[in-house]
C-alpha cells in the first residue's frame, strides 16, 4: 500500500510542479522579463547621429472597435480577423515609421478577448524588430467576469538590437479597490531593458503603463516609482529613455476635466467616470519633467495642446488629452518629436517619437 | 517516433490508476467470497453527496444518476447498467444525457459572474444536447480489489449557431463541451477500486478524451481518491484530479483537489 500512495504521490508532485500555474498571478517586486526574438532576423543599420524612439499604447489590437472596458463599448471578446487586421495596420505604421526602439503598452499575447494571439511574437514577425522584451501587468486564468475569460496583457520594448538585463518591476497596487477585485486586478509594472546597441555603451529604457482609473493617489505612487528608477540609472551613468502611457496630464494643461467626454449615454448627467477627472493630479508629472527632458518639451505643448493630443476614449471624438511621453537624461535632437495624430482609428492612443542624440 | 513515443506515454498515462495494483495484489490475502462493494447502490438504494449527484439504485444492477440542484440550470441523467456478471469479471454500461443550454445562457453576462460574454456579435447559445455512451469491462481479481477498462463515444445535437468565441477554457469544463463544437468525442479509460477496510478504501481513475478533428483534440485527466465510510450512511472522500490538455492557448497541466461529503439511505 505504502510503495502506491508513494508513486501516486511521486507522479502528482512532479506533474504539478511542471505545470501547475495559481489562478491569478501576483509578481514579486522584481523578476525577469519575458524575451521574444523575431523568427528571421534583420542586420540593423549602422547608428548615426541619432535612434528614433517611439512610445505607443496600442489596446490591445482592438483599434477602435467599442470595447466594454474602456469606451462605452459592449463587445469582450474580438474575432482573430479583427484582431489581425488591426494589428496589420499597426504593423504598417510602425513599417512606416522605422523607430529604432519601440515602447509598447497594451499588448496581449495569452487572452481570450483577442483571440490568443500572442501579439508580440506577432508584431516582432510583422516588423523588422528582431527582439522584444515583454513585462505581464494582468495574468491570470481566468477573469470571472464579463466572459473575460483568461488574459495576459502587458508592456513590451521592441528594439532592432538584442536586449539584456530585461526587469519586471511591480508598482504599487491600487488602492481604491476592495481585496477581491484587486487579487483579480491588474499589477502594473515598469519593465526595464538595456538595449545592446554596439556603438553606445550602458542604453536603459524603462517602460511604464501608470494606473488609469485608480482615484487615490495611486498614480502619483507609480510616478514616484518610475522616477526612483530612473534616477538609479542616471546616477549610474547610463543613458535612459523612459516612456509610456502615464496616464497623467501635463501640468498647466487647458482642460483638466473629461467627465462629459468620457461619460456614456446611458450614464447620468452627473456621473463622472472614474479617471476622467484629473483636476487633482495636475502637479504629478512635475518631478520627472524637473528631471529629465521630454521629447514634446512642456513650452511647446503649453502653446498648442491639442497639436500634441494621444488619447480619446471614442473613435468619433478626435485625441482631446496628452497621456504618452517620452523622456531622456539624454538630449532629443532638436525639432524631431512627432505625433502621429493620422492614427485615429488604430488604437485609443496616438503614438509619439523622437530622435535621441547618441554620439557613436 | 515521435508518434510512437506519444502513444507510449499515453498509455503509461491510461493505465497510472494500476499503478498501485502490483503491491496490493502481493499483500492480499487469499479470502474468497469478498468482494468490492464500496461504492455500490443497491436497488431502492439512494446516495448523495454535497457535490457528488444523486443516485438511485434502480435494481442492484441498475443505476440512476442526476445532480439534483443543477437540474434546473443544466438538465442532467447518468444510466449505469451492469448487464453481465460471470466469475469476477462483469460488463457495465453507462448513458448519460446533459442540456447545459440554460446555465450556459445563464452565465454570459455582464459584470462579476459572467463567465461567458455578452457580446452583441455573438449569437446566444443555442439548444443543444449531448449523449454519452461507455463501456466499461470489470474484473475482480482479488476480493478487495476491482479494475476496469472502458472505451466510450458521445455525440452532440447543436440547433443553431454555436460561436466558437463561447468556449470555457478551463480545466474538466473545457473537453467535456467541446463535443458541442466538434460534434463528437472518443474516451478510453482504466480505474481501480482498492477497499483498504470496511471502513476505507481508494479509488483511482484515467481517461482519454479526444475531439478527432478539432483544434484542440486532447485531454488526460487522473483523480486518485481516498474514503472513509465513517458510519453506515455517511462517507467522506478526499483526493485530486491531475489534467493535461489542449487548450485554445496550448497545452496546460492542472491540479485540482476533490472533496466530496456523502450520505446513503
Amino acid at each position: 500500500m505504502k510503495q502506491a500512495i508513494y508513486s501516486w504521490a511521486i507522479v502528482v508532485i512532479v506533474i504539478g510542479a511542471m505545470g501547475c500555474e495559481p489562478l491569478v498571478t501576483k509578481f514579486p517586486e522584481n523578476s525577469d522579463a519575458i524575451k521574444y526574438s523575431a523568427q528571421s532576423h534583420e542586420s540593423p543599420p549602422a547608428v548615426g547621429n541619432s535612434l528614433l524612439i517611439m512610445t505607443w499604447n496600442i489596446r490591445f489590437g482592438a483599434a477602435r472597435i467599442p470595447w466594454f472596458g474602456d469606451s462605452c463599448g459592449e463587445r469582450v471578446i474580438l474575432t482573430k480577423a479583427e484582431v489581425q487586421e488591426a494589428l496589420s495596420a499597426i504593423a504598417d505604421k510602425i513599417n512606416e515609421v522605422q523607430p529604432d526602439i519601440l515602447l509598447v503598452q497594451e499588448v496581449d499575447v495569452e487572452s481570450n478577448r483577442t483571440g490568443y494571439i500572442n501579439q508580440v511574437q506577432w508584431l516582432l514577425d510583422h516588423t523588422y524588430f528582431n527582439y522584444a522584451a515583454y513585462g505581464s501587468m494582468w495574468k491570470s486564468q481566468f477573469v470571472p467576469s464579463d466572459g473575460l475569460g483568461r488574459i495576459n496583457t502587458g508592456q513590451a520594448v521592441f528594439s532592432r538590437w538584442e536586449l539584456s538585463d530585461t526587469e519586471r518591476i511591480q508598482l504599487a497596487l491600487r488602492g481604491d479597490q476592495d481585496a477581491l477585485t484587486t487579487y483579480f486586478y491588474l499589477r502594473r509594472n515598469i519593465l526595464k531593458t538595456k538595449v545592446m546597441v554596439p556603438e553606445i555603451d550602458n542604453l536603459y529604457v524603462l517602460n511604464i503603463h501608470a494606473s488609469a482609473f485608480s482615484t487615490d493617489d495611486t498614480k502619483q505612487q507609480h510616478v514616484t516609482e518610475f522616477k526612483e528608477v530612473f534616477d538609479a540609472l542616471d546616477s549610474g551613468g547610463a543613458l535612459v529613455i523612459g516612456g509610456g502611457d502615464f496616464n497623467l496630464l501635463p501640468p498647466g494643461s487647458d482642460s483638466t476635466n473629461y467627465c462629459d467626454e468620457d461619460r456614456c449615454q446611458d450614464d447620468d448627467p452627473d456621473f463622472c467616470p472614474e479617471g476622467s477627472d484629473y483636476t487633482p493630479e495636475m502637479t504629478w508629472m512635475e518631478p520627472i519633467y524637473n528631471a529629465y527632458s521630454p521629447a514634446v518639451s512642456l513650452s511647446d505643448y503649453l502653446a498648442s495642446n491639442s497639436r500634441y493630443f494621444t488619447h480619446s476614449t471614442s473613435g468619433d471624438v478626435f485625441w482631446n488629452r496628452k497621456l504618452d511621453y517620452l523622456f531622456t537624461n539624454g538630449t532629443w535632437s532638436a525639432g524631431t518629436d512627432s505625433t502621429y495624430q493620422e492614427t485615429m482609428q488604430l488604437a485609443d492612443h496616438a503614438p509619439v517619437s523622437a530622435r535621441l542624440a547618441v554620439q557613436p | 517516433m515521435r508518434r510512437i513515443l506519444q502513444r507510449l506515454v499515453a498509455l503509461i498515462l491510461l493505465l497510472l490508476p494500476l499503478l498501485g495494483t502490483t503491491t496490493v495484489i502481493s499483500a492480499q490475502e487469499n479470502s474468497p467470497g469478498r468482494k468490492v462493494e464500496f461504492d455500490k447502490v443497491r436497488k431502492g438504494d439512494f446516495h448523495v453527496g454535497l457535490f457528488g449527484p444523486l443516485r438511485y439504485g434502480l435494481a442492484n444492477n441498475m443505476e440512476l444518476q442526476t445532480h439534483p440542484i443543477f437540474d434546473f440550470v443544466i438538465p442532467n441523467a447518468k444510466l449505469i447498467w451492469t448487464h453481465k456478471t460471470a466469475g469476477n469479471q462483469s460488463i457495465q454500461t453507462r448513458h448519460s444525457l446533459v442540456y447545459p443550454t440554460p446555465l450556459l445562457r445563464l452565465i454570459s453576462r455582464k459584470g462579476t459572474g459572467g463567465i461567458l460574454p455578452d457580446d452583441p456579435t455573438i449569437v446566444e447559445i443555442p439548444s443543444m444536447i449531448s449523449l454519452y455512451n461507455e463501456i466499461r469491462y470489470y474484473r475482480i481479481p482479488f476480493p478487495s480489489l476491482e479494475y476496469y477498462f472502458s472505451g466510450g463515444i458521445g455525440f452532440a445535437g447543436v440547433f443553431g449557431d454555436l460561436d466558437e468565441r463561447t468556449t470555457i477554457d478551463l480545466p474538466v469544463v473545457f473537453p467535456r463541451l467541446g463535443v458541442f463544437y466538434n460534434g463528437y468525442s472518443l474516451r478510453v479509460g482504466s480505474g481501480m477500486d482498492w477497499k483498504l477496510s470496511p471502513q476505507w478504501g481508494m479509488k483511482s481513475d484515467a481517461e482519454l478524451i479526444w475531439l478527432p478533428g478539432y483544434s484542440e483534440a486532447f485531454f488526460w485527466e487522473h483523480s486518485g481518491q481516498v474514503r472513509w465510510q465513517f458510519s453506515e450512511s455517511w462517507n467522506l472522500m478526499a483526493g485530486y484530479l491531475l489534467t493535461f490538455g489542449t487548450y485554445p492557448f496550448g497545452k496546460q497541466y492542472h491540479l485540482l483537489p476533490l472533496f466530496d461529503l456523502g450520505y446513503r439511505w
